[in-house]
């Protein structure tokens, strides 16, 4: 009877825990990430709802990218043609790209939803 | 006992069943200009085949690449093109046709003038533009055979409708690969095969035009998604913003009150090419086009930040970013 019981409360308490954790992504606040790719592969997501700047260092080279009120650019970069940083603001549609350093950064759906159109 | 035995044989099962599953898997790339994203619970290699797939479209419907169908239709004003173009031609023109000319795969040559297909941007004068405007008309592409003509100095473009029909395309053959759930994003163009793996609604965010975060977040299955907004591809001057969506009439810019046109329906293709003829058309001549059409649903965003939304969609949408709080609702009746 009590090994019953104990089985039915760790299963309780599994289910309580996994419930939380669905509420907890389901919160986070709605909006834009911009997502870095390099060579092809996801690297790092980077919230544009907060101020940041992120380095990312690879073997090609180094990037440095800053989020300034809600809008991301690249702002310093070791590669010879710095087109990635005029570029200018990252925006909807038109992905900010370093081919020396085969980096992309591309905005990306966050928070809730599955994809972003427009 | 026997209780417990039951819970834990249900819970066994509901793993199973979940392990059943094929993995999800997730692929990105840069093509058409954009990057596209394939997410499917299907193996990898067929995740690989569909980015192929896509990238022989864009070999053979890109306006700026040698040796396409359309660049070499461009340059000799006369080409024998693959099946695929000569049917995705088709289905562009009958959307002109539909829409009046809102949307017109000709408008080419002015996209040129304004430097968008470049990046050089510039605003053409009245006289060149005026100059310009007699290339302008879908009626004249005739199709005959496998060959499409075009008058002297006319260009063809497939840009409104590529995306689309790429989008179209690639769920077909994830579909046929047995996919029973995925996503096929292609550049804010978005195809949803079945529902999320768990059941539920996809969850696709129309970008809020102005600012930064959403301005609608829609909860759909098995449709496409595709928006058109005034805000993608855009230069200042003199205090004044271009955008890259041209008002075939006028040849500049299309001002119609509206930034950001969203188009909902089971062909990507057709939703892809009417999110431009709408957005050119503006709300009060896309709200008369929904009624006598019946087979999409819109979302339209106005200058001033109201949302225009077509009923069974409204009931699949929630408002962010503020929007929401001036809302139209369009029925059929």
């Amino acid at each position: 009877m009590t090994k019953t019981k104990a089985i039915i409360a760790v299963f309780a308490a599994l289910l309580i825990i996994s419930g939380l954790g669905a509420l907890a992504v389901r919160s986070l606040p709605g909006g834009n990430v911009a997502r870095v790719y390099v060579d092809g592969k996801q690297v790092r997501e980077i919230p544009l709802d907060r101020d940041s700047e992120t380095v990312i260092e690879t073997a090609w080279g180094s990037n440095t990218i800053t989020v300034t009120a809600g809008q991301l650019r690249v702002t310093e970069a070791d590669c010879p043609d710095k087109v990635c940083i005029r570029t200018g603001i990252l925006r909807g549609g038109v992905p900010i790209v370093c081919l020396p350093h085969r980096l992309t950064v591309t905005l990306g759906a966050g928070g809730d939803a599955d994809a972003a159109v427009g | 006992m026997k209780k417990a035995t039951a819970i834990i044989a249900a819970l066994g099962l509901l793993l199973s069943l979940a392990a059943c599953a094929p993995a999800e898997h997730t692929r990105s790339f840069f093509a058409m200009d954009t990057y596209m994203e394939l997410r499917a619970q299907a193996p990898e290699e067929v995740l690989a085949r569909t980015e192929e797939l896509i990238r022989s479209m864009e070999s053979q419907l890109s306006v700026t690449l040698p040796g396409s169908d359309i660049y070499s239709l461009n340059e000799t004003g006369s080409a024998r093109v693959s099946d695929r173009t000569l049917a995705l031609c088709r289905r562009a023109l009958e959307i002109c046709g539909e829409t009046d000319g809102a949307l017109d795969i000709t408008v080419y040559p002015a996209l040129r003038a304004w430097g968008f297909t470049t990046g050089s941007y510039r605003v053409p004068g009245p006289e060149e533009l005026a100059a310009l405007s007699p290339l302008v008309d879908y009626k004249s592409v005739a199709l005959e055979g496998g060959t499409v003509t075009l008058p002297r100095g006319a260009m063809l473009d497939l840009g409104a409708v590529a995306k689309g029909a790429a989008g179209d395309a690639a769920a077909e053959l994830l579909r046929q690969s047995g996919v029973k759930s995925g996503l096929v994003n292609l550049g804010g163009s978005v195809t949803c095969i079945g529902s999320k793996p768990d059941g539920s609604d996809w969850r696709v965010a129309v970008r809020d035009p102005v600012g930064q975060g959403y301005a609608a977040v829609l909860s759909v299955s098995d449709v496409s998604v595709v928006t058109s907004g005034g805000y993608e591809r855009f230069f200042e001057e003199g205090g004044i913003t271009y955008w890259h969506i041209l008002d075939p009439k006028t040849l500049a810019p299309a001002r119609s009150g509206l930034i950001s046109v969203t188009v909902v329906g089971p062909d990507a293709t057709r939703c892809d090419g009417l999110s431009t003829a709408l957005f050119v058309m503006g709300a009060e001549k896309a709200a008369e086009f929904w009624r006598r059409s019946g087979d999409f649903e819109m979302l339209l965003i106005t200058r001033e930040g109201k949302i225009i939304i077509t009923r069974a969609l409204a009931e699949r949408a929630e408002y962010r970013s503020g929007y929401g709080e001036e809302l139209e609702v369009l029925s059929r009746d």
